[in-house]
Parts: C-alpha cells; structure tokens; sequence
C-alpha cells in the first residue's frame, strides 16, 4: 500500500481531525490520542500515539504509542480493506483511553516504558492528588545515575521543580491545568 | 603553534563525532548479524557500477539500496525496527523538522539499544550527521554506521 491508500483509510475515520502527519481522534484536557501516518523513502507506517494533554507539547510526537501497520515500498503486504479493520479494531481499545485515570490503564497495559513513560505517570499522579506517588517518582530521579533525560522533558522537570519549590503541589497542579489549557489551545481547536 | 593546536583540535572533534562501524559496536554482538546480511543483500541487489558515481543517478541507487534495506529490516521484525525518526528523543513521523532517521534501530523504539545509519557508494556519515544523531536519539541509544566496502 502506498501512502495516499494509508491516508485515505485514516482520513475516512469518523470524528478524526488530520493535523499534519497526525489523525487526531481523542483532544480534551486529558488525553490527545490517534494515529500517525509516518511515511519515509522505503516505506509506509501507521503509529498509535497517545499524550498526557497536561504536559508542556511542543509537537505531538509518538512516545507512548506503538507501530500498528507497515507496508515496505513495492511489497504487497495487505489491502485497504485489512487495514480500515485493522485500524478500526485498534481504536476501539485505545479510545477508552480518554482522561488520565484511563490513560495509566494504557501505560500498564501496553507495557509502555521509557523516560517518557515515567515522566507521564509522574505528570498523572500530580494530576489526582497522589502526592505521594509523584513524590516517590521524583526521588527515584534525583537518585538514578543514568543517562541524562530526554531533551523533550529536561526543560519541562525543571519548570515543575522551579514552581514546586515556589508554591509547593498546589502550585504544580495549577501549572498543568495551564499546559493543558494550551494544549487544547494548540492541538485541539 | 596556534595553526597546530587548531588541527589538533579539529582531529579530536572529528573522532568524537565519528560514527563507529556496527561491526564493532559494544553490545551489538548478539544482534548485528541479521542487519549486516540485510545491507549486504541490498547492496548486492543494486551493483556499483561506474554511473552510479554521477549524481543524481549514485542518488537513485541510495534511495533502492535504503529502501530494499528497509523492507528486509521490517521483514526481521522484533527487536529490529526501520526507518525510524527522533526529535528531542522522541519518536515523531519522517519530515518532522530537526528531526533524524534512522535506517534501522534495535529494541524497544522509544528506548533503542542502537541505531544504525546505512551509506551507499562511496559516502561516510558526516560529523554534523553524527552530531544530530546525538542529539535527538533517545539518551543511551547506541549509534554505529554500515558503510559499503566496494570492490578493486
């Protein structure tokens, strides 16, 4: 299949919004989740994305999500009919993931793990009130040696930390009510 | 004196963005194989011959090599991954501005063991590649290049 076939099953998903690669089916305050149409010189890709809408989104990107199709240029590997089941199949599991509760569920679930992964729950467990939770994630950081942190959210940490230090949670809950705001601004309008 | 302190500086910077082959890539051992039969069959598939130095012609036979690579890649399936593109250490579609692809990767996409740069003909990866590698690849993504040996 070559990229116009893919984009044309997944512009024909009921309720998506197309923002550049991106087929957006689920924009709140919570959760931003679709499918990305990735389309480089060898082949064509179709990714799950699914963000935290609570966190400082520059671009959407597809950290939390996985490769769901792919089609190697001039191999036949499947047909549209396939793929708009495919696709169907799989958003009707990953639409349920539409507030933060339910988007731990997906992280759990899906085994999701990386930086981004932990920064997500982090994000989340400020998010409910579990201060506890986010606290824990927090010393684990400060603690681990390892490599340095994803560009993406170096930036992000060290605002929650600047205002934590300023206005304590309730200051860090009222700084992603602000990021999501913005994000909704952005992606969702 | 100062002319020699330059060059000296500039030999050290290259080295520390040149990419290292994958053949020796430290933790790649167990799984670099099957990415060096891939390359060496799209390599074969496409011969070098003398026209495919000239330009835009050695470019249409990059473009065959890397997506004949590609289709091999996707045909391993896990760990190994095609064509796969970072921004900022994120995974973001092909095109996104700023943002690197790698021909292939291993392991999990959004934390790779490492990614590979394949080049064709005569081309080496450049050190401001390899910088940008550095760059937008997820934090400890092990990075080593394939490049083609031709023959006499």
């Amino acid at each position: 299949m070559n990229k116009k076939a893919v984009a044309k099953v997944l512009s024909s998903l009921p309720g998506f919004r197309k923002l550049g690669s991106f087929y957006i089916g689920t924009c709140n305050q919570e959760v931003i989740s679709g499918y990305a149409l990735d389309a480089p010189p060898g082949g064509v890709y179709i990714s799950r994305f699914i963000l935290p809408a609570y966190d400082r989104i520059d671009f959407l990107h597809m950290s939390l999500g996985e490769r769901i199709a792919q089609f190697p240029r001039n191999r036949s590997v499947s047909d549209s009919t396939d793929l708009d089941l495919l696709v169907k199949t799989d958003w009707q599991e990953l639409s349920n993931a539409r507030d933060c509760r339910s988007l731990m569920v997906y992280l759990d679930r899906e085994k999701v793990a990386g930086d981004y992964c932990q920064w997500t729950r982090y994000l989340t467990y400020v998010r409910v009130g579990d201060i506890k939770s986010a606290g824990g994630l927090e010393l684990q950081w400060q603690s681990s040696p390892g490599p340095a942190r994803l560009p993406l959210i170096a930036q992000n940490i060290k605002a929650v930390l600047e205002v934590k230090e300023r206005s304590g949670w309730n200051g860090v809950q009222a700084l992603l009510t602000k990021w999501s705001e913005d994000t909704v601004r952005k992606f969702c309008q | 004196m100062q002319q020699g302190n330059q060059n000296q500086l500039d030999t050290v910077t290259v080295k520390a963005n040149r990419m290292v082959p994958c053949d020796q890539l430290n933790g790649a051992n167990d799984t670099i194989q099957p990415l060096l039969d891939a390359a060496d069959k799209a390599y074969n598939q496409y011969p070098l011959r003398p026209i495919d130095m000239i330009w835009p012609i050695s470019a249409l036979r990059g473009i065959r090599i890397h997506s004949y690579f590609a289709a091999e890649v996707t045909g391993l399936g896990a760990p190994y991954s095609a064509e796969v593109s970072y921004l900022g250490g994120a995974q973001v579609p092909y095109g996104t501005p700023g943002s690197v692809r790698a021909d292939a990767v291993v392991g999990p996409v959004n934390a790779p063991l490492y990614a590979v740069e394949l080049k064709s003909g005569f081309a080496v990866p450049s050190a401001s590649e390899t910088a940008a590698y550095r760059a937008n690849l997820p934090p400890g993504t092990g990075l080593c290049s394939i490049v083609e040996a031709p023959g006499p």
